[in-house]
């Protein structure tokens, strides 16, 4: 596992989205072909064509299931082949991502990526198997499967860092 | 207006009756009138004004209660349709009795399979108490709500043109779009199936569209 300051900021836009989001942004649209509520359980499953829409970041995944308690969102995971993630930023190019599994757990405030990930942004993209992201540290970890050769790619493009 | 026909008062009365039984329903007020069938088969036999029914149980709790406008019995097509209705369905669990479905709709109508409320009446007639079987289903259009509340709390809002509801068994479906809206989201689709009693609800998209749910976030809640 290593750590990535700047699969951090990635990370901390696509999955937040911190940057300007006004109260319309706070509205969550989620669209699939069939949803599934247990309320004795506390869980809704999204399943078939999901996309997810919360103001500049989407995504699009063949499941979505939302875990609550008391009201309040403890869980969700999103399963796909892969997660597409968009987060569409005004001042340049959009962040993208891709993983099999994405798992949020908003209490504990923590992210997890699974399964070929990638991040891609114009300063670069990641590539890992895993990746972990705590939003109250701000501290991304990427990781590969153990039977994995290839381990964490990271590729930067330097003219994009340095200024013109 | 009230007509009779010699031929047919012993009928009627026999109908008055039965009906009283179908209706599984405990009459509690309302002034009722009986008619000929002069106007062919779909004529109304008997109906009933500002009416209420209520259903027990075995173990003796009130299992459902339904409160009309108007009450009418169609005899030739084994049907009750019912204006202006509130139905309310309570919880059979002993332990969850707090926990009730209260359903509204301009129309309600309950058709019997295979003359099953007329053979129902016909066999046990005044004295029965549970007419309908577990799979009788009322069906229900215009403006149609259901509440779901547990210790006086609702929690769940539903909203369609049309429902049909299973009273006995407590289940409900449509094939048409409907809305529900739980806590903070509200969520919109083609169809559903639900158990009311076992809180599960299964919401359809089709050609009309997806299921779409949208989420007002309370800030507490980063997504």
């Amino acid at each position: 596992m290593r750590n990535f300051p700047v699969l951090g900021t990635m990370l901390l836009l696509v999955l937040t989205g911190q940057t300007s989001m006004g109260n319309e942004d706070r509205e969550i649209k989620i669209a699939a072909d069939k949803v599934v509520y247990r309320a004795a359980a506390n869980k809704i499953l999204y399943q078939g064509n999901v996309s997810l829409q919360r103001g500049p970041l989407s995504f699009k995944a063949n499941s979505l299931e939302v875990t609550a308690d008391g009201g309040e969102i403890t869980r969700v995971e999103a399963r796909g082949t892969p997660i597409q993630l968009v987060y569409k930023r005004n001042d340049s190019e959009n962040v993208t991502g891709k993983a099999n599994r994405l798992v949020y757990r908003p209490t504990q405030r923590r992210v997890t990526m699974e399964g070929d990930v990638t991040l891609q942004q114009e300063v670069g993209s990641i590539q890992a198997h895993t990746i972990h992201y705590n939003l109250e540290t701000q501290e991304a970890t990427a990781g590969s499967a153990e039977d994995e050769e290839r381990g964490v790619e990271v590729i930067l493009s330097p003219q994009r860092l340095l200024p013109q | 207006m009230i007509k009779t026909n010699n031929k047919s008062w012993l009928i009627l009365a026999g109908i008055l009756i039965l009906l009283a039984g179908i209706t599984l329903f405990d009459q509690q007020t309302g002034d009722y009138g009986i008619f000929s069938p002069e106007g062919g088969e779909l004529s109304p036999n008997i109906s009933m004004n500002k009416t209420r029914f209520r259903e027990f149980d075995d173990r003796g709790n009130l299992s459902y209660l339904l409160q009309t406008d108007r009450a009418t019995y169609y005899p030739t097509r084994s049907q009750a349709t019912f204006e202006n209705m509130n139905l309310t369905i309570y919880s059979n669990d002993r332990n969850n009795q707090q926990t009730i479905w209260q359903v509204n709709a301009q129309r309600g109508q309950i058709t019997a399979r295979a003359g099953q409320v007329t053979m129902a009446l016909l066999s046990k007639g005044l004295e029965a108490e549970n007419l309908l079987t577990n799979d009788t289903e009322m069906f229900l259009d215009g403006d149609v709500s259901l509440l779901a509340k547990r210790s006086g709390e609702t929690y769940i809002r539903l909203k369609g043109s049309d429902l049909t509801v299973q009273p006995k068994s407590r289940k409900i479906y449509t094939d048409n779009a409907i809305s529900i809206e739980f806590r903070q989201m509200r969520t919109s689709a083609f169809g559903m199936t639900a158990d009311l009693a076992a809180r599960h609800y299964v919401l359809f998209g089709d050609d009309r569209g997806q299921v779409q749910t949208l989420v007002y976030s309370s800030g507490k809640t980063e997504i």
